[in-house]
């Protein structure tokens, strides 16, 4: 198991405030957050409610005006965008509401139809393209129907339909699943991984449905208008597989290894380019999650490659440990990919953990250096 | 082709759609009717100078309307026959009479028209055939479109003109309509007879056909160049153009047809911001879900003005069809000259449009409310 190389970031939120009401009655609702969600990412946000998610779905999907702070949509910084920019921005961007709100004078078709016309698709293409979508959520016999002959999971399904129709690059959900069975629930979920995976489109859904948490890449949870808590689910699983491997981890319970694997972050190296240069003062721990590296130790003026660590393999516990400086260099053979825990986190993590502990006086007494 | 959203929220409720489409179009009806009066009011206001024959009129500056046709010295019309260009001048008098019925004793009013017996003042051939027949003095053409009030009469019988007994000599085909109860063509010396010897010195109107070939506009500068200013002279057109606006502008009853054309109006352009309102409200969700999807603002404005000149035409066809069908009838209970016509027909049309642009500005501000972000 390993992850995907990183793709380009799709959503960026930075240092965003939002206020409601005027004079007297303003009251602040999101309180200095920071999100970064990459292409094809799923993110599930979570919270109780008032918490602010709404709030920052609505202004990422360009609904609201921004007041303070920046959200950039592919690139694009929302802030200040003028209006028309921003009823285009809506075009690439697909809204799942907990209420369907369709057209209620428009057949499931035509309803699907108003966000196909709104794309360069020829005229006379509207009709297969709408009836197509349809079909994908099971709703091809409804196509003529109005919304008010349709069931509330059916007329929810002929909104996702409209959302999904366009392939947009962004997916803003709020409780997609409410109104579903089971198996329409996972039909749903698996057409917007679907996306996710074939289109790139990134999907965030704000959803109490711990169904649909198996698909989401990230889990981000809100408390108070702030985001308190940003789970990268998928990258901690992968994580904690390595971890798993490590000799030093191999008895951890998985909720401790999560903790640590949340604690990681990603780093990447070039080709030939040095992780740790022995000398330099030790300060984090390395796991490797792609690639392999030359360990080198420089003696009696000659550098000697004395191992190769691959995918799995960690080092640089040595120098945390003992307060030591680096007694090796760590090179890239090619482009490597690591997950570092800094030294204090690595050292509480040990201190917390006693088998941990003695695992890694064993694992130094064997290993030496 | 793109789903005709404006099209299919019009009759989504067909019932609601169909009670507001009646009530606009009883409106229009209204506008129909009372505009058709005044139409027929306008035609009928110039009657009698339709039926007469000529190019230029010399009347008092004192005039008004023909009815109210202030006399002049008749020595006006002997100075305008000598005018070159001018090939015969008429003398016409003009003034109300009271009629009696001397079989059922009912009584009624009458305009009475004194020309020459002589002249052959008139459009209508058969009028002038009959004009010999009241050269004696107390002979009368009348009217066989005077009202019922002037009961049973016939002609080579006699009735009562201002309380003297006149032989009713011949008849014709006018229909006074608004203007009078009926009307008697009289010889002048009859007609001095019957409303008293002052009337021997003076003209009401004057009736100037051109000689053949002469310009009527250039008479009229001559004329106008001789006689002194106490006469106004007009051509046909003017005349009548006066008589009409003079009926719409200033008389009551003119004025009363304008108004209803008004009222009808506003009582359609309410019924029509109502339901558009209504209408606008209902759907401020879905205007907003448009506005999410990334449908621009004018898009959803032009949804609201589609749905406004749905109603106001569905209201239209069904108001144009019944008004022709009622004039038709009015005309055939009446007599009065009720037409439908292209330009009527336009003009309402115009007026239907009005009302969507009324209704349309004072309810579309609604969707400048629908707000997306409340969606979620």
């Amino acid at each position: 198991m390993s992850l995907p190389p990183p793709r380009e970031v799709a959503i960026q939120v930075s240092g965003l405030n939002h206020h409601f009401g005027k004079g007297e009655a303003r009251k602040q609702v999101l309180f200095d957050n920071n999100l970064v969600v990459r292409r094809g990412e799923i993110v599930i946000m979570t919270g109780p409610s008032g918490s602010g998610k709404t709030t920052l779905l609505t202004l990422i999907g360009t609904l609201r005006a921004i007041q303070e702070g920046s959200i950039r949509i592919n690139g694009q910084e929302l802030a200040g965008l003028p209006p028309p920019a921003q009823v285009l921005m809506r075009r690439d961007i697909g809204f799942i509401f907990q209420a369907h709100n369709l057209l209620n004078a428009l057949s499931a078709r035509q309803n699907v139809r108003m966000a196909v016309e709104l794309t360069a698709t020829p005229r006379g293409d509207y009709d297969r393209v709408a009836d197509a979508m349809l079909d994908a959520v099971g709703l091809s016999d409804r196509a003529a129907y109005k919304p008010r002959n349709l069931s509330g999971g059916q007329r929810q399904r002929v909104a996702i339909a409209r959302a999904l129709v366009n392939r947009p690059r962004l997916v803003l959900a709020d409780e997609p699943t409410a109104a579903l069975d089971k198996d329409s629930g996972a039909n749903v979920v698996h057409l917007l991984r679907e996306l996710a995976n074939n289109h790139g489109t990134t999907v965030m859904i704000v959803t109490h449905d711990s169904r649909i948490i198996s698909v989401a890449d990230r889990i981000v949870n809100m408390v108070d208008g702030q985001i308190v808590s940003d789970v990268r689910i998928k990258e901690t699983m992968v994580i904690c597989a390595i971890l798993r491997k490590c000799s030093v981890f191999k008895e951890m319970s998985p909720s401790d290894l999560t903790d640590i694997a949340q604690k990681m972050t990603e780093e990447h190296f070039a080709e030939n380019e040095d992780i740790v240069r022995a000398g330099d003062t030790g300060d984090k721990f390395y796991v490797i999650a792609r690639g392999t590296t030359n360990i080198i130790i420089e003696s009696a003026g000659t550098t000697r490659a004395v191992a190769k660590l691959g995918e799995g393999d960690f080092f640089g516990e040595v120098a945390l440990l003992r307060d030591q400086p680096r007694n090796a260099t760590v090179t890239c053979r090619e482009p490597v990919v690591v997950y570092s825990l800094s030294k204090e986190n690595f050292l509480a993590a040990m201190k917390s953990h006693k088998t941990f502990d003695d695992q890694m006086s064993n694992m130094l007494f064997t290993r030496g250096g | 082709m793109r789903t005709p959203l404006a099209w299919c929220n019009s009759i989504e409720q067909p019932r609601r759609t169909a009670a507001a489409v009646g009530g606009i179009s009883f409106a229009l009806l209204l506008i129909f009717m009372q505009a058709g009066f005044l139409g027929a009011a306008r035609v009928n206001v110039s009657i009698i100078y339709q039926a007469l024959d000529f190019d230029l009129v010399i009347h008092s500056r004192a005039y008004l309307t023909l009815p109210r046709s202030d006399p002049f010295d008749r020595l006006r019309l002997l100075q305008a026959v000598s005018v070159p260009g001018v090939g015969r001048v008429t003398r016409l008098l003009t003034d109300s009479y009271g009629w009696r019925n001397p079989r059922t004793g009912q009584t009624a009013g009458g305009m009475m028209i004194g020309v020459p017996a002589d002249s052959s003042a008139f459009v209508d051939g058969e009028i002038n055939r009959q004009l010999v027949t009241v050269r004696p003095t107390l002979t009368a053409l009348i009217d066989r479109r005077s009202r019922p009030s002037y009961g049973p009469w016939a002609v080579g019988e006699k009735c009562l003109i201002n309380d003297q007994p006149t032989l009713i000599t011949g008849s014709f085909a006018l229909g006074m309509g608004l203007l009078s109860d009926g009307c008697a063509i009289v010889s002048d010396e009859t007609y001095e007879r019957l409303m008293g010897p002052g009337n021997t010195r003076f003209a009401n109107l004057g009736l100037v056909k051109v000689a053949p070939g002469a310009d009527p506009a250039q008479v009229a500068a001559a004329l106008r160049q001789r006689l002194p200013g106490d006469v106004v002279i007009a051509t046909k057109a003017d005349i009548i153009r006066r008589e009409q606006n003079y009926f719409i502008s200033v008389k009551p009853v003119g004025i009363m047809f304008q108004v209803g054309v008004i009222v009808a109006f506003a009582a359609g352009a309410a019924i029509l911001y109502q339901i558009l309102a209504s209408e606008m409200n209902n759907r401020l969700g879905e205007f907003a879900t448009l506005k999410a999807l990334g449908y621009p603002s004018a898009t959803i404005y032009g949804v609201g003005i589609q749905q406004g000149l749905i109603y106001a035409l569905l209201a239209y066809g069904p108001a144009l069809g019944l008004a022709t069908l009622l004039y038709r009838l009015a005309r055939h209970l009446s007599g009065f000259p009720l037409y439908m016509d292209l330009a009527r027909a336009g003009f309402v049309l115009g007026l239907a449009l009005a009302m969507c642009a009324f209704a349309a500005v004072l309810s579309l501000g609604k969707i400048r409310r629908a707000d997306p972000a409340a969606l979620f």
